[in-house]
């Protein structure tokens, strides 16, 4: 019963990140406008339910008469590819400084755990929007800064379950076989840590598609006319006391989206590490 | 206990050198404040004048030692923009931080704690799992996108609330609510798995089987120990807390700490974002070292593992 209900979250999870991320691929095919083409004759139009609402634009327009739900598939592209790609960068890097601590440990170990200790203390969401201010905005920029800023959390896993395993019979007895560290970390220890690896990351595409949304909400992230979920629930919240549907779209699209993904990485991780009740990527400081 | 302690605060004093050089490193070194401030046509006398004038002619080890002397005194210098003392900005707008932070807290934990308990009691019954779905669901929630939509509801549909501002305490009613949404789903998961923890334990069994009533059983035998996790938890999540404030208080226009630090950042007002930046993550240490400190009251066995180790 426990284990179907695991599952149950695994599927739904699965469907929604799956339609999340054929809006991102089928993207032209899929809206039915131009996410860019301004049309002033129709612009501000309500969702299809609403009084003067119509079916050509289902979930309404927005102040320059852009289509809300071509944009919003449209959206899906920036906000899956920023949160993948942040995470990429963040979990190759932590992930390096988590094998490096805990299997040389001395004073490698205690650079990296102190640099570690740091950047935890730091109001994570405050690092983000310094650095972004300072290396500018953009996607790029904005990947590579949360990418940058968001190892941390992947080198304490790693560390610690690289410290278990390098005592372990398996790699002492590769040690005395003479193979070097680099070889005994790459095909011994990483090999035994991937499944841990991968709920962390699942779990924290949704942390950091939420990281990129607020940075593009204050117009610190994605660059106005591109559309992004973030972006455009920044210029929808002008609009707020008279055209609700502006900022509510863009920001119900975010919950799924990370709603799906919590439920598919809280699925995975009982599948692949039924140990890990919670992981530190849920408990973090932000 | 003392040994832990100084431990704890020489360890909680590195931490803060490390926030100091990091946060001085990342807005003198990967970015030049001098560049970011003038036009992109500025001539070199212009740019020379202005690196004089701030003092950022000069070696950078010298720069981040004068930074640190000063930040030692309280003195992190003066805005770029309004000539105003750092400190004295940040000062003004800390109550308000501060008021929205432990509102944020009283909600989400009289929210979490509660749940997370009832949950934990009544394992796999229906409450526990519509509190399980809830926390799942509220983890997901942006809540820059909740203020906004409890903003639509109730100042623009039921003009119960204000939309923003700081005054009354009926502002505080939905920034507080949003605050404690953020805490909320997090705490109830631990709270409901520390529970958990404490009622297998076989004191509690050997409890139950002496005749002890379920209510004493959980509020005299069950809580007191499930405390242990629950103060760590308050510590981590002020952090959560302080990182949730600066959300909320740009959506809601909440005159605090958090919304000074993010106009500075758009502005690149520097001297203020070294402040407040530093000052936010000082905050954050010292509540995890109280937090520390507290759980080894609560729980003799950390203190003496440490102090062993």
């Amino acid at each position: 019963m426990r284990s179907w209900r695991r599952l149950r979250f695994l599927a739904v999870g699965g469907a929604v990140v799956l339609l999340a991320i054929a809006c991102a691929v089928l993207a032209p095919v899929l809206s039915p406008h131009d996410p860019y083409a301004q049309a002033v004759g129709v612009r501000l139009l309500p969702p299809v339910w609403e009084p003067g609402g119509s079916w050509t634009h289902p979930l309404g327009t927005d102040p320059l008469g852009r289509d809300l739900l071509s944009r919003i598939i449209y959206g899906a592209r920036i906000s899956i590819s920023a949160g993948a790609l942040a995470v990429a960068v963040s979990m190759a890097l932590g992930v390096l400084m988590g094998l490096l601590a805990g299997y040389y440990r001395g004073t490698i170990d205690t650079v990296i755990s102190s640099l570690v200790d740091v950047i935890l203390a730091f109001p994570f969401l405050l690092l983000a929007l310094a650095a972004v201010a300072v290396v500018g905005p953009g996607f790029g920029n904005m990947v590579i800064v949360l990418g940058v800023t968001g190892w941390p959390i992947y080198t304490r896993v790693v560390r610690a379950e690289t410290l278990k395993y390098r005592e372990r019979d398996f790699v002492q007895a590769a040690r005395a076989l003479g193979l070097g560290s680099g070889r005994i970390i790459w095909a011994h220890v990483l090999p035994n840590l991937l499944n841990a690896i991968i709920v962390m990351a699942s779990l924290e595409v949704a942390r950091m598609i939420i990281l990129e949304s607020f940075l593009s909400f204050l117009g610190l992230g994605i660059q106005p006319p591109i559309p992004s979920w973030g972006g455009m629930l920044g210029e929808g919240r002008v609009y707020m006391l008279t055209h609700w549907w502006l900022a509510a779209f863009p920001g119900l699209a975010i919950f799924l989206t990370t709603l799906g993904i919590n439920l598919f990485g809280d699925g995975l991780r009982d599948v692949l590490d039924p140990h890990r009740v919670l992981t530190t990527a849920s408990a973090r400081v932000e | 206990m003392s040994t832990y302690v100084t431990r704890r605060l020489g360890q909680a004093l590195f931490v803060c050198l490390g926030i100091s050089l990091i946060t001085f490193l990342l807005l003198h070194v990967v970015g030049d404040p001098v560049l970011l401030l003038l036009p992109q046509d500025a001539s070199d006398a212009d740019i020379l004048l202005l690196k004089q004038k701030l003092g950022l002619d000069r070696p950078l080890p010298t720069q981040y030692l004068v930074f640190l002397a000063g930040a030692l005194r309280g003195d992190f210098g003066e805005s770029l923009f309004t000539q105003e003392s750092v400190l004295a900005l940040i000062l003004e707008r800390m109550p308000a931080t501060l008021e929205l932070t432990v509102a944020g807290m009283l909600v989400g934990l009289g929210i979490a704690i509660p749940l997370g308990v009832v949950s934990a009691i009544r394992r796999g019954s229906l409450v526990d799992r519509l509190c399980t779905v809830s926390a799942v669901a509220g983890q997901a929630m942006p809540i820059f996108w909740l203020g906004i939509m409890l903003i639509i509801l109730f100042a623009v549909t039921f003009r119960l609330l204000p939309a923003s501002g700081r005054g009354t305490a009926a502002h505080l009613v939905l920034p507080a609510i949003t605050l404690g949404a953020y805490l909320a789903p997090l705490t109830m998961r631990l709270t409901r798995s520390g529970m958990l923890d404490v009622l297998t334990q076989d004191y509690i069994r050997t409890a139950r089987a002496k005749g002890v009533s379920e209510r004493v059983l959980l509020f005299k035998h069950a809580l007191r120990n499930a405390a242990i996790p629950i103060v760590t938890i308050l510590g981590v999540q002020f952090g959560r807390l302080l990182g949730g404030a600066i959300v909320t208080e740009t959506v809601f226009a909440w005159p605090g700490v958090a919304s000074l630090a993010v106009k500075a950042i758009r502005t690149y007002d520097y001297p203020v974002v070294q402040g407040s930046v530093v000052l936010l993550a000082l905050i954050i240490v010292l509540a995890n070292l109280a937090t520390d400190v507290a759980v080894t009251y609560l729980d003799p066995r950390i203190r003496l593992g440490e102090e062993r180790a």
